[in-house]
């Protein structure tokens, strides 16, 4: 195991990730427990069982049941319409304060207003129970853990420069299989640590609410770009810091002020670059260098559906430009790599 | 197992760090490369071992080119500490241990204990002369038949030095093949048995030690006062080398010895002797030649 070394820095980035993780964990334990309460159906409940209240069930065409009720004790109306695991209420009551006011609330499958005027409460409640869930979303939510990880990761081969040359190659190993294995391992934990945050999300989901998991058009393709996004960010910063003598250091702290400024400058330079001469050679210059920036195609056009549409491409092709550059970067590591001297 | 360096070359730019360097190391000698800052030695070891690219030469071990394999039984000890500092002791064995397959994790314990080395330590809290040890166990504890150690003493306090030195010999005698290079020359002379010094990147001598040694005498004779006339003595070509500390005059001669001691007498010498050269004397001949022509003065 002649990547230990690696493998010592991967288990220290997979332990920040946790601990990040486990932050966003403890916040949403900490939330349900906050919002802990009698739930809607409690509440609906409660209202049609008033000794005082006159209820009314009709059953609807559709199937769904609409319970109407009437308390004049209370002075509350309530009208509550169930069908199957969604369940919507109306309900006016006299208000706590005479103070006008509107709140609202979403939370999970909930959606909740309330008004307050003229000391009445009215008050809107959505609720889907069985909502449903994109899996491939899901992995959406690992991509901000996914580049922190490759960021703490990046340029391993840089870091051996940095001062343990004489250490990395005076083991009975070539330098390029010692390359791949070090990116890999690396690669390996940014993938690992992917995946904790996606069952980090999906246990803070269910916290709240049990959806109703689903695959969406685009599932694969979607997990694929949020895993091949971070991979080739890592790649590149290897790649751009493989033949320094010292640390990966200014290389990744520059690398995000390029990565966001590019693709930046290009967008903004697009109208310009219509009638201005200067302008087109500078949008030129930029827009092609965004081609080799991974975070480009991270863009997030539609969070419904896809994410890494940058460049007008489809999700498979960003999927495949990922892939290439994530190759192409790691190529370019391990040939300049073995031709520093210590 | 031997190695042979054949016309070695590394240049950067128009300078030449190591300049057409050709040694030939017996298998199971200890071979001291002596020279001083700047001569190309750790540039030398850095080229032996293909973690600088030469610039013309070739090296073989045992008459075969330098592979990833080789290091399966060939340690170094470089001149700085190369080691992680975010990792401790026993990481640093761990990482052996799990790379080379000749690693002896029960002899790796005695030289931790040897040096009074904590392996829990972070490399980050141990002093110079801790981490140089650390390098030292890391390299013999991978039982290898070569070892190129640069500098293995650096900062280390005399009990330590003296250890490594220690294991040098004991290597040595089970047949391993030990290159060293130190500015510690008492240390060299000790452990080596063939030299080579190196300046501005030539090899300017080389051989046994004994037969270099053989060769020259030193005639040191001592003055009533430090006003002494040296005519004459620097064109006899008997003589290598004059040197004048005070009243002491120390002459490296090649031959003549007892003739020489004689003529120191006849200077007006108080006291005259002769005695056999150390290798102190050999390097700073060697360094010296043709630099400051054959007349040293020190205060």
């Amino acid at each position: 195991m002649y990547y230990y070394v690696e493998y010592l820095r991967a288990k220290g980035a997979i332990k920040i990730a946790l601990i990040l993780l486990g932050i966003v964990l403890l916040a949403a334990i900490v939330l349900r427990i906050a919002v802990h309460g009698p739930s809607v159906d409690d509440w609906a409940y409660s209202l049609a069982h008033s000794p005082t209240a006159h209820v009314t069930r009709t059953q609807l065409s559709d199937g769904s049941t609409r319970t109407v009720i009437d308390d004049p004790q209370k002075q509350t109306h309530a009208i509550i319409l169930r069908n199957g695991g969604a369940l919507s209420m109306d309900i006016r009551e006299p208000a706590a304060s005479a103070r006008t006011q509107h709140d609202s609330m979403s939370m999970g499958s909930m959606n909740v207003n309330e008004d307050t005027h003229a000391g009445i409460t009215h008050v809107t409640i959505d609720y889907h129970s069985g909502f449903e869930y994109d899996l491939g979303l899901l992995f959406l939510a690992t991509i901000p853990v996914g580049f922190i990880v490759s960021t703490i990761l990046a340029g391993p081969l840089a870091k051996e420069n940095d001062g343990h040359l004489e250490l990395a190659w005076t083991k009975p190993i070539s330098r390029e299989r010692y390359a791949l294995a070090s990116v890999t391992v690396d690669i390996v934990a940014i993938l690992v640590s992917q995946v904790l945050c996606a069952a980090v999300a999906l246990i803070g989901t269910l916290l709240f609410v049990l959806p109703r998991f689903s695959y969406g058009p685009h599932f694969g393709w979607n997990i694929l770009v949020s895993l091949l996004g971070p991979i080739a960010w890592f790649a590149l910063l290897t790649a751009a810091s493989a033949s320094l003598k010292r640390g990966p250091g200014l290389v990744v702290g520059l690398g995000w002020l390029f990565a966001i400024i590019i693709p930046s400058v290009a967008a903004g330079l697009t109208d310009a670059a219509r009638y201005n001469a200067i302008a087109s050679v500078f949008y030129v210059i930029f827009h092609s260098l965004s081609y080799l920036d991974p975070i480009s195609y991270m863009s997030f056009h539609n969070m419904k559906s896809t994410i890494g549409t940058g460049f007008g491409l489809s999700i498979a092709a960003t999927a495949f430009a990922l892939a290439a550059l994530s190759i192409g970067y790691i190529a370019l590591s391990v040939l300049q790599w073995r031709r520093v001297e210590a | 197992m031997s190695i042979s360096i054949e016309h070695l070359t590394k240049t950067y730019g128009k300078f030449a760090a190591v300049d057409d360097v050709t040694i030939d190391i017996p298998s199971g000698s200890v071979f001291g490369l002596l020279g001083p800052n700047g001569a190309g030695k750790t540039t030398t070891f850095k080229c032996m071992l293909g973690l600088a690219r030469s610039t013309s030469g070739a090296v073989r071990f045992d008459g075969k080119p330098l592979t990833a394999q080789t290091f399966e039984y060939l340690s170094y000890v470089p001149e700085r500490s190369v080691l992680y500092d975010w990792m401790t002791g026993d990481q640093h064995l761990e990482m052996h241990k799990r790379t080379f397959s000749r690693y002896n994790e029960k002899r790796a314990a005695e030289l931790m204990q040897l040096f009074s080395l904590d392996g829990r330590k972070r490399v980050r809290a141990m002093s110079k002369g801790m981490r140089t040890a650390l390098s030292v166990v890391m390299a013999f504890a991978i039982d290898p038949d070569i070892m190129v150690l640069d500098e293995p003493t650096s900062g280390l306090d005399p009990v330590n030095q003296r250890s490594v030195l220690k294991l040098i010999i004991d290597a040595s005698a089970q047949g391993k093949t030990v290159v060293l290079s130190s500015h510690q020359i008492g240390q060299v002379e000790r452990a080596a048995d063939h030299i080579a010094v190196m300046k501005q990147g030539k090899v300017v001598l080389g051989g046994a030690v004994d037969d270099l040694k053989a060769g020259s005498k030193i005639v040191e004779g001592i003055f009533p006062s430090d006003s002494i006339a040296l005519n004459g003595l620097s064109s006899d070509a008997r003589i290598k080398r004059v040197e004048k500390t005070g009243r002491i005059v120390r002459l490296t001669v090649s031959a003549g010895g007892d003739v020489l001691a004689r003529q120191l007498s006849v200077m007006g010498a108080q006291s005259v002797r002769i005695v056999d050269l150390n290798l102190e004397d050999i390097f700073l001949d060697a360094v010296d030649a043709g630099q400051t022509a054959n007349i040293v003065e020190t205060a």
